[in-house]
Order: structure tokens, then C-alpha cells, then sequence
């Protein structure tokens, strides 16, 4: 049922699918649905507990690689993975942070160890910079991220032609690598680069 | 209210000039009540409480709460979009990316019952955020275009995807920030000073690719 769930949400928004179409979806009775879950509302949360479960782990996998340039590289084709192939899902959630706080609290627990973990690995390719600042440097990268995607693939109109995922990906790639002061070509780049 | 209304000359009629400071109180009413409370829980009566104004005034000047709070939004959008367009005056890439980013900060810390306000009611009706995005991706171009004329023929396009996620990166930033704040984010940053500088640097990094210079930075330790 998180599946049928899941399958509706890219055709149409939360607010517009019945518990009918969800049992439709999964071949079930109502009934049958009433079983496992007390409401429609309780689907839900499954859903999104799925969907964020599987972004925690690619985070953390992403998280592993070599460096801050391979870790922020990661990151972005982890996230823009989510956002792609689980866009119904992805655009539901967005809308679920707005308007429910509860959800907020599910995101920001998810997401602080990570910021946390980021700004280590940050800080350590930034001796110079202040641990504040390195925890404002990943926050500012992931935050960079999710607007990024958001544009492209929850704001945009699903009727037009959605950029080619190669595209989003070198761009993600490459705004938030400079945001950071990093090159894509490496460390140490940005010190040539900087002139004025 | 009975204050002496004194025109100081061939003026307008008393009655019209109270009028005005009349709709003037009760937005200001208005303004103050949503720093404390969501507007779905504010009341017209309280309005009125805090204007001093008669309920039946009230009516008088608006229909409803929801044109009320239309005319507060579009005022304070209005008077954001004119100080964000004012930034696209300077000359330099690093000054109208730093005045943007003073205006957005301003907005946020200043009157986060306001942007808490609009963002409620973006959920409800789209008309505020067609406007707003209107807006947005207008001042985008235009910021796209200062730079460019700015950096030279140096550098290469900027593309559109970045620039306008730009605007909804430093709306999200400053969200957690000073509306539904995230405490740790809120210790790191520092005061509205800082922030305006730290989101004016990565502006300039993300749309041009490298840091501004030095000497225009008054934090250190922007490595």
C-alpha cells in the first residue's frame, strides 16, 4: 500500500487522493486497508518514514567518501536521486514540511547529525575556518541542495520538460562546490583562482 | 483619535485625514498582533482592541479580515521588492549582492511575524505566491545581468537554475533562522550583521565562482 501510495503521488497531490484510489492501487478492500492502518494519515507517515529512511542511508553512504569535493559530489546525487525517481513522494513532503510541524521535527533530526557530520569533514579541509562556520558552510550546502532541487523538480510546472538529470547534476554539483570555496578540479584551486 | 487634527492650512477636510491615520491604526494593529500569534487566531475584534477603534470602523474600511491582511501583505511585499531592487543600482557585483542580502535579513529579523504570515497564506491561495515568484524571477534576470555587465566577458553563463534557487536559498536559510529557528543554526551564524555578510559571500561564490575580494569582507575568518 506505501507503494500504491507512493504511485498516486506522482500523478496527483496528497490532497486529492481517497483511500479508495489507494486501495484500488494495491488491490485491496477498504476494509482490508482499515486493518493495517488506522487512517489515511497514518499511510502517510509510512510513506515518508520509507522515503526518509532511504535518504538517511545514501546521506551516511555519501558521507564516507573521499574528502569534502567527494562527499558534497555525493551528496548531490544522493539527493537528486530522491528527488527524481521518487518526485511524487518528494513534492508530497515538501508540502508537508510547510504546513505540518510535526513532520519539521522529523526532518531536522535526520538532518542535524548529518549537517554535524558535514561540517566536520568541512572543517577539516578548512583548518582556517571556525567550527561555527564550518556548521553554517553545511548547512548553507545542503540548504543549496534542497532549493536547487526544489526549483527544479517540485516548483516547476510537471507539465514542462524536465531538465535532463545529468544537467541538474553537474550544476548542483558545481554551485555548491563554489559556494564552499572548493573547485570541482580539486582543493587548492579556489586559492589561484581568487584575484580582485 | 481626538487628537488635536489641526490642518495647518487650505488642508483636506479633518474627517478624511482621520480616516486614513484610521486604516493606518488598525493595520498597524494588525502588524503588531502577528509577531505573537498566527493570523488565523487573530480576531477583528482584538484588532480593533489594540487600535482603539470602533468595530463598526473597522467595517468601515475593510469588508473583511482577508482584505485587511491582502493590503498589509502587498504593502510590506511592495516595500521589500523596491528595497531589493534598489540593491540592483550599485555598480559592483559584491555591493548589489550584499544590499539584496541586507534586505532579506532586514525582512526576516525585523518583521518575522509578516514573512511567517505570508508564508501561511502562499499555502492557501496561490495568488501570493504567483505574485511573488513574479517578482522573483524578474529581479533574478536583472541580478543575472549585473553581473554579467560587472564581471566581464570572463565569465562564462550563469545558469538559470542556480540563480533563481538562489532566492529560495536564502528564503529557507533565514527561515530557519529567525522564523522556526534552528538553534544550533542560530548560535553558528552570529548576529544579523554576519549573516547578512556570510549569505552576501556565498551569493557571490555560487553565481561567480569565487570569493569577493578581501578587503570588502568585515568578518574574518571567511576562508
Amino acid at each position: 500500500m506505501c507503494d500504491a501510495l507512493s504511485r498516486l503521488l506522482e500523478d496527483k497531490p496528497l490532497g486529492r487522493i481517497t483511500i479508495t484510489d489507494i486501495c484500488a492501487g494495491a488491490n485491496m478492500t477498504v476494509g482490508g486497508f482499515y486493518f493495517h492502518f488506522k487512517s489515511q494519515e497514518e499511510l502517510l507517515q509510512a510513506v515518508v518514514a520509507e522515503h526518509l529512511h532511504a535518504l538517511a542511508q545514501a546521506w551516511d553512504e555519501a558521507l564516507e567518501a573521499d574528502g569534502m569535493t567527494g562527499a558534497v559530489s555525493s551528496l548531490c546525487g544522493v539527493f537528486l536521486e530522491a528527488y527524481s525517481t521518487r518526485n511524487g513522494v518528494s513534492r508530497a513532503y515538501q508540502q508537508l514540511l510547510l504546513t505540518r510541524p510535526e513532520y519539521v521535527e522529523g526532518w531536522r533530526s535526520l538532518m542535524q547529525t548529518r549537517r554535524a557530520q558535514l561540517a566536520r569533514i568541512i572543517a577539516a579541509e578548512r583548518p582556517a575556518a571556525s567550527p561555527e562556520h564550518a556548521l553554517f558552510l553545511s548547512h548553507a550546502a545542503i540548504t543549496l541542495i534542497t532549493s536547487m532541487l526544489n526549483v527544479a523538480y517540485v516548483f516547476s510546472d510537471k507539465a514542462a520538460a524536465p531538465p535532463s538529470k545529468d544537467a541538474v547534476l553537474q550544476e548542483l554539483r558545481r554551485a555548491c562546490l563554489r559556494l564552499l570555496g572548493a573547485c570541482e578540479d580539486g582543493p587548492g584551486a579556489e586559492a589561484r583562482g581568487v584575484g580582485s | 483619535m481626538t487628537d488635536g487634527d489641526r490642518p495647518s492650512g487650505p488642508g483636506r477636510p479633518t474627517r478624511q485625514s482621520r480616516g486614513v491615520r484610521t486604516r493606518q491604526k488598525i493595520k498597524e494593529a494588525l502588524v503588531w498582533l502577528l509577531s505573537d500569534k498566527d493570523y488565523a487566531d487573530i480576531s477583528i475584534a482584538e484588532i480593533c482592541r489594540r487600535a482603539g477603534v470602533a468595530v463598526g470602523g473597522f467595517y468601515f474600511h475593510f469588508e473583511r479580515k482577508d482584505d485587511l491582511i491582502a493590503e498589509v501583505m502587498r504593502e510590506h511585499s511592495d516595500a521589500f521588492w523596491v528595497r531589493l531592487a534598489a540593491a540592483l543600482n550599485y555598480r559592483d557585483s559584491y555591493s548589489a549582492l550584499f544590499h539584496a542580502s541586507t534586505a532579506y535579513v532586514r525582512a526576516f529579523h525585523d518583521s518575522p511575524g509578516l514573512v511567517r504570515c505570508f508564508n501561511q497564506l502562499a499555502m492557501i491561495d496561490p495568488h501570493y505566491v504567483r505574485y511573488w515568484e513574479g517578482s522573483a524571477r524578474n529581479w533574478a534576470d536583472r541580478l543575472i545581468g549585473l553581473i554579467q555587465s560587472c564581471e566581464g566577458g570572463g565569465l562564462g553563463p550563469i545558469h538559470e537554475l542556480t540563480a533563481y534557487s538562489f532566492l529560495s536559498f536564502v528564503d529557507a536559510l533565514l527561515y530557519s533562522l529567525y522564523i522556526d529557528i534552528d538553534t544550533p543554526l542560530a548560535e553558528a551564524a552570529g548576529p544579523p550583521e554576519r549573516v547578512i555578510e556570510e549569505i552576501a559571500v556565498a551569493w557571490h561564490r555560487g553565481l561567480i565562482g569565487r570569493s569577493p575580494p578581501a578587503g570588502r569582507l568585515a568578518f574574518a575568518g571567511s576562508p
